[in-house]
């Protein structure tokens, strides 16, 4: 004759004179789960545990599923700072292409003043240029007239020729212009 | 039902939340939850949207593994709430006549003589003082001897274990002297 199993019958009777869904709070059962139950809430949740196989059955599946959650919230908590962590340096490189985007700017400014000024300095020296030309060649001019004074002013030429002694060559005889003009002088 | 899209949220974590729920799922089968009118694939789905809902509603906030496991003993609590609901509405006729759900059907006979012994197995435990009374049921419930010893707040798991023991000879012997016969563990 085969015997009853003692914790079948009982659970048979528990299943049929079980508490409702509500008996106990989803924290209860975790923390039963986790053997952490509240010493004053201990013996209330261990007898609802006790008479009822669907709650017991849940404090089970917790246990066995506590590992699986850990590592869950684990691979969670990684995934969210590498996620803010993304977000961050999204940020900053916001934040790093903003600055550079106002440097650019001023950058930008900053050459344009350069070329304005540069085309500016271009053109005053450009005219300069050509006032400094147009005195050049009124400097010219000026040089062309003196040295026209000078060989029309002829002080060389007739000087010379005043000052030679008679009888002492003049060394070598400068033109024949000027050898014209003495010849006659001196030859009687 | 999928869970909520958001491109923000890595792949990565919408295939550890399968894997979470595929692990949830298997459990619920593996101790027989669905025997208690439980859908384990409802289970499982309502429990990653639940995750994916407050991981969208916070995603800075504090994710531990308790909150996950709060999560999940609430979405059974739901379950077996709108389980009493469907057990309290009327079955077919063809229903009726088994045991209960995912049990085979169970003669007359066989249903006198257990409830004949139920009865007997409470009067005895009602004789049982509370202190030993507990270690006994919450281990004819299933629960090990240092689960028992949590629960209850028994020192060690030795002391659960010498309670449980005496506590069982002491069943035994009360329902072999009030006749309902011999009893396994």
């Amino acid at each position: 004759m085969t015997r009853t199993s003692l914790s079948d019958l009982y659970r048979r009777f528990t299943q049929a004179n079980a508490p409702g869904p509500d008996a106990v709070q989803a924290d209860d059962l975790v923390a039963a789960a986790e053997g952490t139950l509240a010493s004053d809430r201990r013996e209330a949740i261990a007898g609802i545990l006790a008479s009822s196989p669907a709650h017991a059955d849940v404090v089970r599946v917790l246990r066995d599923l506590k590992s699986d959650s850990e590592t869950l919230a684990a691979h969670v908590a990684s995934d969210d700072c590498e996620t803010t962590h993304r977000r961050r340096q999204s940020g900053t490189r916001r934040i790093a292409a903003h600055r550079r985007s106002g440097v650019q700017r001023w950058a930008a400014v900053a050459a344009c003043l350069v070329a304005v000024l540069g085309a500016w300095s271009m053109h005053s020296s450009r005219t300069d240029d050509v006032q400094s030309g147009a005195r050049g060649t009124l400097a010219r001019a000026d040089v062309i007239f003196s040295t026209h004074d000078k060989i029309f002013g002829g002080e060389n030429i007739f000087g010379g020729s005043m000052d030679q002694k008679p009888g002492h060559p003049a060394g070598k005889p400068r033109s024949g212009g000027d050898r014209v003009f003495h010849g006659d002088f001196s030859g009687g | 039902m999928t869970a909520p899209e958001d491109p923000s949220i890595p792949a990565r974590l919408e295939a550890l939340f399968r894997t979470y729920g595929a692990k949830v799922q298997a459990l619920l089968l593996t101790y027989g939850l669905d025997k208690h009118g439980i859908d384990p694939s409802d289970v499982e789905q309502e429990v990653r949207i639940r995750l994916w809902r407050a991981l969208e509603r916070d995603r800075s906030g504090a994710f531990h593994a308790s909150y996950i496991q709060r999560v999940v003993a609430s979405t059974v609590i739901d379950a077996m709430r709108r389980a009493e609901v469907r057990a309290a509405e009327p079955l077919p006729d063809e229903e009726e006549e088994s045991g209960g759900i995912g049990e085979a059907p169970i003669g007359p006979d066989r249903r006198a003589v257990d409830v004949e012994q139920m009865q007997g197995l409470a009067r005895c435990l009602a004789g049982i003082p509370e202190r030993r009374r507990l270690p006994i049921t919450l281990h004819l419930q299933g629960f090990a001897l240092q689960e028992i010893a949590d629960l209850a707040g028994i020192p060690s798991a030795e002391a659960a274990r010498k309670l449980v023991s005496r506590g069982l000879d002491e069943l035994k012997t009360r329902l072999r002297e009030l006749g309902y016969g011999e009893f396994d563990d």
